[in-house]
């Protein structure tokens, strides 16, 4: 069909599945050309170039042109030098996707650990330097201040005394009575505080019984010292 | 005519290399060569250029092979991929120029006169005189053998497209083809 009669076949109206086919056959000139058509459709490709001069026109173009372009190619050997060169790139990308596989890996590996650590860390870090600064401060604390006033009693509380052989009595000393004129009394009646003194202020004393006597007791009850003394049973 | 052979061929080449087959690698370099050098001299100006998108190109063959979906030729999934490593070339040097309108092949720069040139060097000439998107379009429909839509892939336009650049590709290569006196009935 030619071109021509297909404009006035368009004008009839015909169907333009007709329309469609015949330019589809332009369209598969390179399938044509290349073998790729299937048996059925380039037997209908070869009848419709035998009569349509248009299409018989397109294919010999095409063929020309290839024919064309294959006598302008320049013929190339492939390379050697270039494969290998290739060959190295490949190897060297390779390479460089082996080191980023490591690397991850790595990564990957040490997250649980260093996450492990990171919560230790967290966890421990606050609490225990808490404690740490308590327990500092308790035994600072603890420590005695040697620079403070120290006390001691009259009692001596490492000496022991043998019960049987000593006469005991309850003392109450004045309040101005001063230490050093208590010691003398208590040297000069042979007597020692055994404990003492109490709340109340009260001391014991005692005086070896062969010692002790009626007079040392009237002694100690006229005392300008004593504000209170009596015989402790 | 046995491209659908050779495409089965190549399809099979490219499954043994996704399997780390470097002898296929080797044979389908070799089949495939001169084919994609030819259509990356057509882009870059020098040959060492065309030589390091060659290796590229490759590379990303070796290492890509196992995406190839089995579906049309081999060849054209390697131009394609030699294209786009191309461009990246192309734009490294003129980031803001037109790709299909300003690259340049080598053989614009031959400035023989038609008496000294043989038919071969004619030829070479007046394709190189066609603009960047004419030349190209006529090297993959007519040297590398691909239909309108394996080429509409490639350079990503409509179908309908490939067909109007190839009819006016045509007529521009004739003219070109007469300014050097080669026969209009070679055409």
């Amino acid at each position: 069909m030619q071109k021509s009669h297909l404009n006035k076949s368009l004008k009839n109206g015909k169907s333009q599945t007709m329309t469609s086919k015949i330019e589809d056959f332009f369209d598969l000139v390179p399938e044509y050309f290349q073998g790729t058509l299937d048996p059925e459709l380039e037997k209908n490709f070869e009848q419709e170039m035998e009569k349509n001069e248009d299409l018989q026109l397109e294919v010999q173009e095409y063929s020309q042109m290839r024919e064309l372009f294959a006598e302008s190619e320049v013929e190339v050997t492939p390379s050697d030098a270039i494969f290998n060169r290739i060959c190295d790139s490949i190897e060297k990308e390779e390479s460089k996707q082996r080191v980023g596989q490591a690397v991850q890996q790595k990564t990957t590996k040490a997250s649980p650990i260093t996450i492990a650590l990171e919560w230790l860390k967290e966890s421990f870090t606050l609490p225990w330097s808490l404690a740490l600064v308590q327990a500092a401060v308790i035994v600072l604390l603890l420590i005695p201040n040697h620079s403070s006033k120290n006390y001691s009693t009259l009692s001596v509380a490492n000496k022991q005394t043998t019960t049987a052989a000593i006469t005991s009595y309850n003392v109450v000393f004045k309040d101005s009575a001063r230490e050093g004129e208590i010691r003398a009394l208590l040297i000069s009646i042979d007597a020692t505080i055994s404990s003492g003194p109490s709340v109340q202020g009260k001391y014991a004393i005692t005086i070896p019984a062969n010692k002790a006597s009626e007079d040392i007791f009237e002694k100690m009850k006229k005392s300008q010292l004593i504000l209170f003394v009596e015989k402790a049973y | 005519m046995n491209r659908k052979w050779k495409t089965e061929d190549e399809q099979e080449l490219v499954a043994m290399i996704a399997g780390g087959d470097k002898k296929a690698f080797r044979v389908l370099y070799e089949q495939t060569y001169g084919k994609v050098f030819h259509y990356i001299k057509g882009f870059v100006r020098n040959n060492e250029l065309a030589e390091d998108v060659v290796v590229q190109t490759y590379t990303i063959v070796w290492q890509k092979a196992s995406n190839y979906r089995g579906t049309g030729k081999p060849t054209t999934w390697i131009i394609g991929i030699a294209r786009n490593i191309a461009l990246k070339e192309f734009r490294k040097n003129k980031p803001h120029a037109v790709f299909d309108e300003h690259y340049m092949s080598e053989e614009i720069e031959d400035h023989r006169t038609n008496e000294t040139l043989d038919r071969k060097e004619k030829l070479q000439q007046a394709m190189a005189g066609l603009s960047p998107k004419h030349r190209e379009i006529l090297e993959l429909v007519f040297f590398q053998d691909l239909t309108y839509p394996e080429v509409s892939v490639i350079i990503d336009i409509p179908v309908g497209t490939v067909k109007t650049r190839v009819y006016h590709a045509k007529i521009a290569l004739k003219q070109e083809l007469e300014k050097r006196k080669i026969s209009n009935n070679d055409i």
